[in-house]
């Protein structure tokens, strides 16, 4: 290394060597000696001359060297990418950026790379170092590709995902030498964003089961041989729509999570259930028959009414089918689960209806006792007052349905809701299948006189059991207030023709009978 | 007219190359050789050679130099030595030194080398 530098300075040399020529020569004349010396004081000049420059050439290069390395680290440092190098020994070089260090931790420099992830990573297979080897041994740039696209491009290290790219790159002072750059990327957030996509995107958010687009996605798999017979059980819940009129949207989304929660229980392990549209779930079963279907649904009906009623009871129509082999399709199989489950939903029709009454009437209860008593009280009175009316021709008057206006008209007092719109009434009608439901719940307030609406029913147009609850509701509510029944008669028999109507008036009052209510 | 030299470049060394027809000498790239003279010295033995063949003989020099390490630096003054030499014996000669515009590091390189010549030397921002 020394030596390499002597011809830089060939010209100095040689006057050095001239002038050590002179001071040698002892008979040297003087004149010569101090020629000698001139030269070499000049040449000496020249060069401290040079040194100096070349002094501050040479530390301005090293700065800007240094400036320009620290750039650079600082990029990689902060790039939030990990990249280090090996050679043919596949260790680690030590020029790597920081964030190796915090995903493969310290002092990693001079470490063997199979080694290190196999000490770091759950899922690093055995036989990484033959791959490695076998790369750097790779005659061929197609080779080398072929040959990287088994490496491991995810990992998990010290709890974190990482993907791996992988970069052969040329030694730029080295020819022959060629490095395997490894760019290591935590993208455990990014995975955690991913998986979370796709557990909002298969999963229903309501219930917490699976979505229609999962069930879906499985089909191809469920339908491989392997799985068959593939039992299918349709459920739809029962007064969801009632549900949701009366009570509102909370109260019917509070019943399809208790409807999910009793699915669940009635399923096995590997069971799929889906909430297959609002008020629909299908159960997704491998390797289940007929019986083993129609012995699920009969837990599903069990579990349904072990359940608390809130207010209404809980109750699916269920439906099942089993494709037995790869002749029968899925859509085929769906549609004879639905046709039977739409058979046993006609036969639980009644009991909707009943359920719901029932549900209102424990909520009252339940939730409200000043409105339990008036309901009592209104139930109590309306039983005397319809054995006298019933007893008349034509004049009718289920003790029921009176309940059922009781309730439908206060119920806003009772969920604390809006008052149910001639609309919503209109529906629940034809749900409950009750055509006398619209009509009287409309003229609850209606007076006999019409003077309360100028195109408005009046007189008999006014149908009878509003009629009768319009009387027996004013009676009760003067009664509530603390009047006396003396008091309450008086006011009901100034109205009479008026807002009441005069036979209902009689009736109540007793005229047509010996005692009044 | 001197034949035309041409030595390209690598990753440690620059390119040079002589254009007879425009008489210009282009020294382009970096310089860090192992062996900084033996790269050297070819240029300068061409260069004596040329400056010294015609007394009329004119010659253009073109430095646009990223990076010169210490031994390099010392070659390079050897260079400008040669070429004050020839402007001192009445030949004509200029240099232009290109830099980058955006990096002072490189500009004042270049003016310490121009600090001691008197022949035409131009510093040119690019």
């Amino acid at each position: 290394m020394r030596n390499r530098h002597k011809e830089l300075f060939a010209h100095e040399r040689e006057i050095l060597d001239s002038v050590e020529v002179v001071l040698r020569d002892s008979d040297c004349p003087r004149q010569q000696l101090l020629d000698s010396c001139r030269t070499l004081l000049k040449s000496y000049e020249e060069i401290l001359r040079q040194t100096e420059k070349i002094f501050r050439i040479s530390d301005m290069t090293s700065a800007e060297i240094k400036r320009t390395e620290a750039k650079l680290k600082a990029l990689l440092d902060n790039s939030n990418q990990g990249f280090l190098t090996i050679g043919r020994d596949l260790r680690v070089e030590k020029e790597y950026s920081c964030e190796c260090n915090r995903i493969l931790g310290d002092s990693i420099s001079g470490l063997r790379l199979d080694e290190l992830l196999a000490q770091r990573s759950e899922d690093c297979e055995p036989d990484l170092d033959l791959r490695l080897e076998a790369l750097f041994a790779a005659d061929s740039q197609e080779e080398r590709q072929a040959l990287s696209a088994r490496l491991p491009s995810l990992l998990t290290i010290s709890g974190n995902r990482v993907a791996i790219e992988y970069k052969f790159i040329a030694n730029a002072f080295e020819a022959n030498e060629t490095k395997l750059m490894l760019i290591l990327t935590d993208v455990t957030e990014k995975k955690e964003a991913e998986e979370q996509i796709r557990y909002l995107s298969y999963c229903d958010k309501l219930t917490g089961l699976h979505n229609r687009a999962y069930a879906e996605s499985r089909l191809p798999d469920l339908l491989a041989p392997g799985n068959l017979p593939l039992g299918l059980i349709l459920c739809d819940i029962d007064g969801l729509k009632v549900a949701n009129d009366l009570f509102g949207h909370k109260t019917g989304d509070d019943l399809i999570k208790t409807v999910a929660g009793v699915l669940r229980l009635g399923a096995r392990k590997d069971d799929i259930i889906a909430r297959w549209g609002g008020d629909e779930f299908l159960f997704l079963l491998s390797n289940t028959d007929a019986t083993q279907c129609q012995r699920i649904c009969r837990r599903i009906d069990e579990n349904c009414q072990s359940q608390e009623s809130f207010p209404l009871i809980v109750r699916v129509s269920s439906g099942y089918a089993t494709i037995d082999d790869c002749r029968t399709s899925f859509d085929d199989a769906f549609v004879r689960a639905d046709a039977m489950m739409y058979a046993n939903k006609q036969l639980t029709g009644e009991n909707e209806k009943k359920g719901m009454l029932t549900g209102i009437s424990k909520q009252v209860r339940h939730n409200n006792e000043r409105l339990a008593n008036r309901l009592d009280g209104f139930t109590a009175r309306a039983s005397g007052f319809l054995e006298r009316l019933n007893g008349q021709a034509n004049t009718v008057v289920s003790p029921q349905n009176l309940t059922v206006l009781w309730v439908l008209n206060n119920l806003p007092s009772i969920m604390g809701t809006a008052p149910i719109s001639v609309e919503t009434m209109s529906r629940i009608q034809l749900t409950m299948g009750e055509p006398w439901l619209s009509d009287s719940y409309s003229c609850l307030e209606a007076r006999w006189d019409g003077l309360d609406s100028v195109d408005g029913p009046h007189g008999e147009e006014i149908p009878l059991i509003s009629r009768v609850f319009s009387i027996l509701n004013g009676f009760c509510s003067i009664m509530e207030s603390g009047r006396s029944p003396a008091e309450a008669m008086e006011s009901i028999r100034m109205e009479s023709g008026k807002r009441y109507d005069p036979q209902l008036v009689e009736v109540l009052l007793g005229q047509n009978t010996p005692s009044p209510v | 007219m001197m034949d035309s030299m041409h030595i390209p470049e690598t990753v440690s060394t620059p390119l040079v190359d002589f254009d007879a027809e425009r008489r210009l000498l282009i020294v382009k790239g970096q310089s860090f050789p192992e062996d900084s003279f033996k790269f050297y010295e070819p240029v300068l033995k061409w260069l004596n050679g040329y400056v010294t063949s015609d007394a009329n003989s004119q010659l253009q020099v073109e430095f646009s130099l990223t990076y010169l390490n210490t031994s390099s630096s010392k070659c390079i003054m050897l260079v400008l030595d040669t070429l004050e030499k020839a402007h001192s014996d009445g030949h004509r000669v200029q240099l232009k030194w290109l830099c980058n515009e955006e990096n002072e590091f490189e500009q004042e390189c270049a003016e310490e080398f121009k600090e001691d010549y008197t022949f035409p030397f131009e510093i040119a921002l690019i």
